[in-house]
């Protein structure tokens, strides 16, 4: 546990100092010189209403900080006291790969046999050395023909034929090592590397759009499925995921019959066996690793499949573990396997038993040598993986690397790995397919380029097999906005347009990532902020001060239609099918006189008629501020039984007057509701019931009703700590007629389904 | 701040309306004012205008700045306060354009003429914060580069002090995974 905070604790420190210590141009006027210059000629007028400026704080707010100072015995401030100089060279450290810098020092020699014969498929984006790099990589589907002719011209390559994988992926990592080499040359001296790094490499990806776009919002990465899975006896809710079949991991699962709780705290799987109600604890079994800690796992009939992030002697030398418990005795659990392979764990996905595990490997640009291939080739089961395998996008600009490998759990062997350099921007998994996006990189001009580049890889029966590469304007909010249906691929973009205003757009790929139809210049200056495709019609929300929702009609692929769009206030981060006729927005609702996102909102559509959305009902919860299924899905709750849904949310009474008089905030916290001036905010969910929250977590279930619309069902008391780890931690799930709320590594609540009465209660 | 007593002798200095001495704290905090405002407001313009609004308003109350310690804390408080109007403003303006064409919203936020320009050059960092609600936004850039404790942030932004740490707390988390897949949104939530 002490090693835990520690390391939270550690990272908190990197993350500061790489936040400090990120370079940024200072515009010229700021210059202490020219800010010198005009404080001394400044007007007295000026000086005279500037002193009275409304934006000074007050002498006694600043006294009253004073005090509390002197009370924490704080010196103030975060002690961060870097040197400049050390600042500097500091920033380009952690320029891109942030603090994800890895040290590999092990002198490797190449281990086992490397596939002597080239995989086409993967070898078609293939350079062949420096001098045909940069036709080649204007056109990254140029076709294999080329490929092998060039190869052939070249009888003064020492490298064979099948290397030429590792040998692009040297290239491209060595790229990098000069770009970042080249932040440290005077400005006279960047203009000449640059030119002739540009004649050496002109790796020119799409030199046209020069510019790197906006990234993406992070806190939307929630959006589910209708997921009821079914067993003999009872039909039960399986963990909320993107696409229906394809399985995520998560910290707590069921099977209908148990529930699996990882215990990340104390690193212990905890299984119970529930019925009707009942809970009873069978078994505890630590799972803790000298050198890993566990995420999530998944359950496959008697096989628990658990999988850990490890460390390894560096912090950014890691791996991912795959360990596999036989669980036929779920009193007594047994090891059965571990798989491993290099990285630190990006996702991971279950198909039919076959475990697909993506990890991100970085390497240290600075520590390359050709010689050895552990400087710049990712291993799984400490073996390299074979050129064949290795896909090298020279366009994107990465030193990540994702390994992806298949492992067939019950007969507990590896089916297939493949790495691909990129991949890093949006993962999306059909039941078919594996797709990545990835910005273009111009090395022409050192930028990332507008375009998104989409590689497609399928994975039938865990062989994964390159396909074929798209590309798009713009980029991807989550991976709810791509979408695979009826042999085709939609997905909606946001990207910048020639008048460098933002834009959206709607793509239609065929299955070889034609483009087929588009819509583009929808909802200037927004962004897309969810998405859900339901059959032919993708759904969409922008946001700008209100929350457009878009339904578009892609029936038939080659002439999509824009069939509607509403707006309303705030906007919805998360989408959720609500029967055949209905879509659920889960979001924030926007404080227009602060600018934040104040508290959650809930939303229901009526999409019964496409051509005419309706909001028909909205329910603000006033001064719940956060939700767990905005940053994760898995934490959603959805029983589509009875259309009732859940999540853990926390609460925290914003009107409260913290009186800086008194001596101890924290006990204030407690009674703050009462003692509140200005309870008017609070309204809105207190007429529904009359209950007085106090801050904290609670496990919040809602239903549905179409007379009385949100009608809240429960709001168990998880934690008086608010912003408590069970905000995270804690999943509902339904068996049969109960509820069970699990907050991982705490305790299981049963509920009766029908009164939202405590049935039971286990440790 | 490597020198605190030197920066406490400076302040004081600036208090009988010195301006060089003014110019010389300022030297020693301006990058980290600049990259809080860019940071909160996103934009670059923006940013610009209001370190220099609030420097020059800093120089002009300084004298009411009783307890020289507090100096840090202080103008980054009048960087806050000049920000969060800012925000409102970009809010108001939104409001008052939301049922125009779209064409005349250009401005708003980011639809500044250099803006081109400063998007080539937005690093990750840069990035990683716009990942963050306006609220974490804040709490982390006055935490970091304006070095204050959660107390101050607390009182800054009228929240409780537990509320300032945990949200600090899980922000930086965000940012570190952020940061951590290389710009990649949808990493591991372990």
């Amino acid at each position: 546990m002490d090693n835990r905070d520690n390391m939270e604790k550690m990272m908190n420190d990197v993350t500061e100092k790489t936040i400090k210590a990120n370079y940024e141009q200072i515009p010229e006027s700021l210059s202490p010189e020219n800010i010198e210059q005009k404080l001394a000629s400044m007007t007295q007028g000026e000086y005279q209403s500037r002193m009275n400026s409304r934006d000074i704080p007050a002498p006694e707010e600043m006294a009253k900080v004073q005090e509390k100072k002197m009370k924490s015995g704080s010196t103030g401030g975060k002690g961060l006291k870097i040197v400049l100089p050390v600042i500097l060279a500091a920033v380009f450290v952690f320029a891109l790969g942030a603090g994800i810098i890895l040290a590999i020092n092990k002198s490797r020699e190449r281990t086992g046999d490397v596939s002597t014969t080239s995989d086409v498929d993967t070898s078609s984006k293939s350079g062949k050395d420096d001098k045909t790099d940069s036709d080649k990589d204007k056109d990254p589907d140029e076709n294999t023909d080329k490929d092998s002719d060039k190869s052939g011209d070249k009888d003064d390559d020492k490298e064979s034929e099948d290397e030429d994988s590792y040998k692009q992926a040297f290239d491209l990592l060595n790229n990098i090592s000069k770009r970042y080499d080249e932040y440290y040359y005077t400005d006279d001296d960047v203009v000449y590397e640059v030119e002739e790094a540009a004649d050496e490499d002109a790796f020119s990806g799409d030199s046209t759009a020069t510019y790197k776009a906006d990234s993406t919002y992070s806190s939307t990465e929630a959006s589910s499925t209708l997921t009821t899975g079914n067993s003999d006896e009872v039909n039960f809710t399986d963990t909320n995921v993107r696409t229906e079949g394809v399985s995520e991991g998560d910290i707590i699962k069921t099977d209908g019959k148990y529930i699996y709780d990882y215990d990340s705290y104390t690193e212990h799987l905890e299984i119970y066996s529930v019925d009707d109600g009942q809970i009873e604890k069978l078994s505890r079994v630590n799972v803790l690793m000298d050198d890993a800690y566990g995420s999530k796992m998944y359950i496959y009939n008697d096989s628990l499949v658990f999988i850990a992030q490890g460390y390894g002697e560096d912090w950014y030398d890691s791996s991912v573990y795959v360990v596999v418990y036989d669980i036929s005795d779920r009193e007594n659990p047994e090891y059965k396997d571990t798989f491993k392979q290099q990285g630190n764990l990006n996702t991971t996905r279950m198909v039919d038993g076959i475990l697909y595990t993506f990890s991100n490997k970085y390497f240290d640009v600075y520590a390359l040598d050709k010689k050895d291939y552990g400087t710049y080739i990712p291993t799984v089961s400490d073996d390299f993986i074979p050129a064949s395998n290795l896909i090298v996008n020279k366009d994107c600009y990465t030193e990540n690397c994702m390994v992806m490998t298949s492992i067939d759990i019950e007969k507990g062997e590896f089916i297939d790995e493949m790495a691909m350099f990129g991949g890093s921007s949006t993962f999306y998994m059909s039941t078919e397919s594996i797709y990545f996006a990835d910005r273009y990189y111009s090395w022409y001009d050192y930028s990332y380029s507008d375009d998104s580049k989409l590689t497609k890889i399928s994975y039938k029966d865990g062989e994964f097999e390159y396909q074929c590469t798209g590309d798009f304007p713009g980029y991807l909010n989550d991976d709810y906005s791509i979408d695979e249906y009826n042999g085709y691929l939609r997905l909606v973009t946001t990207y910048y347009g020639s008048d460098w205003t933002r834009k959206n757009g709607l793509y239609v790929y065929d299955e070889n990532l034609e483009t087929v139809s588009r819509v583009l210049s929808l909802a200037e200056n927004e962004e897309i902020k969810s998405a859900r495709f339901m059959g032919d019609i993708a759904y969409f929300v922008t946001f700008r001060n209100t929350d457009p929702l878009f339904a578009v009609d892609l029936s038939d692929p080659e002439k999509p239609e824009i069939l509607d769009y509403l707006k309303i206030p705030g906007f919805s981060a998360y989408l959720h099918p609500y029967g055949d006729d209905k879509l659920l927005g889960i979001g924030y609702d926007a404080d227009e006189s602060t600018g934040w996102t104040s508290c959650i909102k809930l939303t229901m559509f009526d999409i019964s008629d496409p051509t005419d959305i309706v909001e028909e009902d909205t329910l603000i919860m006033d001064n719940f501020d956060g939700a767990s299924v905005l940053d994760n899905r898995n934490a959603f709750m959805f029983n589509n039984e009875d259309g009732t849904f859940g999540f853990a949310a926390d609460y925290y009474n914003y009107d409260y007057d913290w009186g800086w008089e008194e001596e101890d905030i924290d006990e204030e916290d407690e009674e703050d509701v009462e003692d509140s001036d200005e309870d008017v905010e609070v309204e809105e969910i207190e007429e529904e019931d009359e209950y007085e929250y106090v801050d904290g977590v609670y496990y919040m279930v809602f239903d549905y009703d179409e007379e009385e619309g949100f009608v809240e069902k429960l709001d168990y008391q998880l934690s008086d700590m608010y912003y408590d780890m069970s905000l995270y931690n804690t999943r509902g799930i339904v068996i049969g007629d109960y509820l069970y709320v699990v907050v991982s590594g705490e305790k299981i609540v049963s509920f009766d389904t029908e009164s939202y009465e405590q049935v039971d209660e286990c440790d | 701040m490597e020198n605190n007593v030197n920066m406490y002798e400076l302040v004081n200095r600036a208090k009988q309306g010195d301006a060089h001495s003014f110019a010389l704290i300022y030297e020693q905090i301006y990058q980290d004012l600049y990259k809080t405002a860019l940071y909160t407001l996103r934009n670059p313009e923006d940013a610009e205008n209001v370190v220099s609004d609030t420097v020059l308003d800093a120089y002009a109350g300084i004298g009411g700045l009783r307890d020289v310690t507090l100096f840090r804390s202080w103008i980054f408080r009048i960087l806050s306060n000049k920000c969060k109007r800012i925000i409102a403003g970009y809010i108001q303006e939104r409001a008052n354009v939301s049922e125009e064409p779209v064409e005349n919203f250009e401005g708003v936020a980011d639809g500044k003429k250099d803006f081109t320009e400063q998007v080539q050059n937005k690093s990750l960092i840069a990035h990683a914060f716009e990942i963050l609600s306006d609220e974490e936004r804040k709490i982390v850039t006055l935490t970091i580069y304006g070095e204050l404790n959660s107390d101050e942030v607390a009182a800054e932004m009228g929240l409780n002090r537990n509320t300032v740490r945990s949200k600090y707390s899980r922000a930086l988390a965000k940012m570190r995974n952020y940061i951590g897949n290389g710009g990649d949104m949808y990493g591991q939530q372990r």
